[in-house]
């Protein structure tokens, strides 16, 4: 296995006249769970969006585990063992619970197989079955997905990214709409999962923050301006200044 | 789903088939010749119902040239029917439309679907279609083969089927018996294929491509091959009612007129979308009431069977189906059905509906 696992390379993309991403150069060991934070419209969700080939860069390269992705689809890298969480929950609304995690488990598959294969006769159901208790929503295994309330979507999509088996993981404010001890859950479930697998997670809530963050890379305008544990950039002053400060 | 439902509910699901089935079997016997004839054709439109509604209420890609499969299943049996004479001809020409329709969905699906053309630019191509094989079948320099306006009325050989050389029948326009009687084996068999296709696991995804196909892609789908494999289903599919309707209903190149790919999206809407029983109810209803119109207002009916359509489009998108659901009470589709109102999806792009953030990397936080 390599020895890093994800890496950006003076990664730039413009938006007409703003500089969305101004030559980001991250790299993320395996196993590694980072917290990417920053003011709005700091680049985060952007680069989730260049990591995932949802948007292509106007320059630098992505590598994933050595190799160059810069110019795959979002299916081939999803393929790789990249899974995402959106910022805005999203789930398939018209299946149920169970087939959501279904579909996520059986994405890895080619079409040939996706075409003829069944849930029910495969390992996949047994794995889905694992995550759906993880994400306490066994109960309900058999409803609609747009029966559930926000957070409960959120844990729904968080358990796609798990039921997927992902190398590396990118969670798009996971904990928004949740309470206070929705929000504690949903951070032992990330620390739990992230042992195996490399965890990167934008967020906003301190306490989320503070609770599962060994390492936090600090965004704003589309350049790293910090890096280091929780503590140490909490204290640097233009951090202070450009994020921290305006929330205290 | 099947799976959640109780044991009684399951012996009176199983009831209400074979009530179905024995009603089905034995129509011709009470009903008049009239009736028969029209019930065989709706058979077949039904088969074209149950394919468009794979594409459009499953998987959310409406066409507006579906009829165009149908016909190329019908001119591709009476072709095979002019041209190659020997045993099992019939077959062969069955095969052919079926066949010929799923090589040209995958064709024009390549292009459509890996150019990411999708929403109303999908539909207007497809119409497109229609109207290419209506120049095609048009065209003076093709007389000598299709028949022109005049179709393929006349210059074949009626269909044999049954056992090639061994016991044959034959359908003729007036062999009402045997025309209803194919027509029902070949609805049953598309109605079990589609009812095993929207169950597997593959249905499950096609309605998570209606839901959102950008979430699908993120989870490692290529979704362009996975729309083309539906297409090219559906299409097949629609091609096969087409040789199933020869010669019970004229080959002509009305089959490739936009009257007809709307009167199929007209079927789906009534009878409901989403629903494998609502599309050939739909076909049934709507034939019945255009058959009944037409005859007591000779040139006025279009102009009611435009109004009804409106009516349902509006006030009853979910359909007949639709009704049925809110009067049993079950919750399984009515989300959705709320969710995609009927003209929405109609002219709506797929990406724009679906829930992700925009692409302009704007990060709001709660």
């Amino acid at each position: 296995m390599s020895t890093v696992a994800l890496e950006t390379k003076n990664l730039s993309k413009r938006f007409g006249g703003l500089q969305a991403i101004n030559r980001v150069n991250l790299t993320f060991k395996p196993g590694e769970l980072r917290c990417l934070i920053g003011p709005n419209g700091a680049g985060k969700t952007t680069l989730f969006n260049l990591i995932t080939g949802r948007i292509k860069p106007d320059e630098g390269r992505i590598l994933f585990e050595g190799k160059d992705i810069t110019r795959l689809k979002p299916h081939e890298i999803s393929r790789l063992g990249i899974a995402r969480k959106f910022q805005v929950p999203t789930v398939f609304d018209d299946l149920t619970i169970l087939e959501n995690l279904g579909i996520a488990a059986g994405g890895r598959q080619s079409t040939g197989l996706i075409v003829f294969s069944r849930w029910d006769k495969t390992s996949v159901l047994g794995q889905v079955r694992e995550i759906i208790d993880m994400v306490h929503l066994s109960a309900r295994g058999d409803q609609l997905a747009a029966t559930l309330s926000h957070g409960e979507k959120q844990w729904l999509e968080i358990g796609m990214v798990l039921a997927y088996r992902p190398r590396i993981m990118l969670l798009d404010e996971p904990t928004a709409g949740m309470s206070p001890s929705e929000t504690m859950e949903t951070s032992h479930i990330i620390r739990s999962v992230s042992k195996n697998v490399t965890t990167v997670v934008i967020e906003h809530d301190i306490k989320f923050l503070k609770e599962i963050a060994e390492n936090v890379t600090v965004l704003h305008r589309g350049a790293v301006i910090a890096e280091g544990t929780f503590e140490e950039v909490e204290n640097i002053a233009l951090v202070r200044e450009v994020y921290l400060g305006r929330r205290g | 789903m099947v799976g959640s439902l109780t044991w009684k509910s399951k012996w009176n699901i199983r009831l209400a088939v074979s009530v179905i089935l024995a009603a089905m079997a034995g129509f011709p016997w009470v009903g008049g010749d009239y009736d028969v004839v029209l019930v065989s054709r709706v058979l077949c439109f039904a088969i074209l119902a149950l394919s468009l509604d794979l594409l459009w209420g499953y998987t959310g890609l409406l066409s507006f040239g579906h009829g165009a499969f149908f016909g190329i299943g019908a001119y591709s049996l009476g072709l095979t029917l002019k041209y190659l004479h020997f045993t099992g001809n019939a077959y062969v020409g069955v095969l052919v439309g079926t066949v010929g329709a799923v090589v040209i969905a995958v064709i024009l699906g390549y292009f459509l679907f890996y150019g990411h053309v999708s929403g109303i630019y999908f539909g207007i191509i497809t119409l497109a279609l229609t109207t290419i094989l209506f120049s095609i079948v048009n065209h003076p320099d093709a007389f000598y083969i299709t028949g022109g306006q005049n179709g393929l009325y006349g210059t074949f050989l009626k269909p044999r089927y049954g056992i090639p050389g061994i016991w044959e029948y034959q359908r003729t326009l007036t062999s009402n018996l045997a025309n209803y009687y194919t027509s029902m084996a070949g609805f049953i068999a598309a109605f079990v294929f589609c009812r095993y296709l929207v169950n597997s696991s593959f249905g499950k995804i096609l309605r998570a491509i209606r839901n959102n196909e950008e979430r699908l892609e993120y989870l490692g789908y290529n979704v362009a091959n996975l729309k083309i494999v539906i297409f090219a289903v559906a299409c097949g599919l629609a091609g096969f009612g087409g040789t199933l309707s020869v010669p019970i209903q004229f080959i002509g190149p009305t089959v490739f007129g936009l009257i007809f790919s709307t009167s199929a999206i007209i079927w789906v809407a009534v009878g409901g979308r989403g629903t494998l029983v609502g599309p050939a109810i739909g076909a049934l209803v709507v034939t019945y009431v255009e058959s009944w119109l037409s005859t007591q207002f000779s040139s006025l009916w279009v102009l009611f069977m435009g109004t009804f359509f409106i009516l349902v489009i509006i006030f009853q998108p979910d359909g007949i189906m639709g009704l049925h659901r809110r009067a049993v009470g079950t919750r399984r589709l009515t989300a959705e059905a709320v969710n995609n109102s009927l003209l929405l999806s109609m002219v709506q792009d797929p990406k724009e509906t679906g829930d992700v953030d925009s692409s302009l990397g704007n990060e709001k936080s709660q």
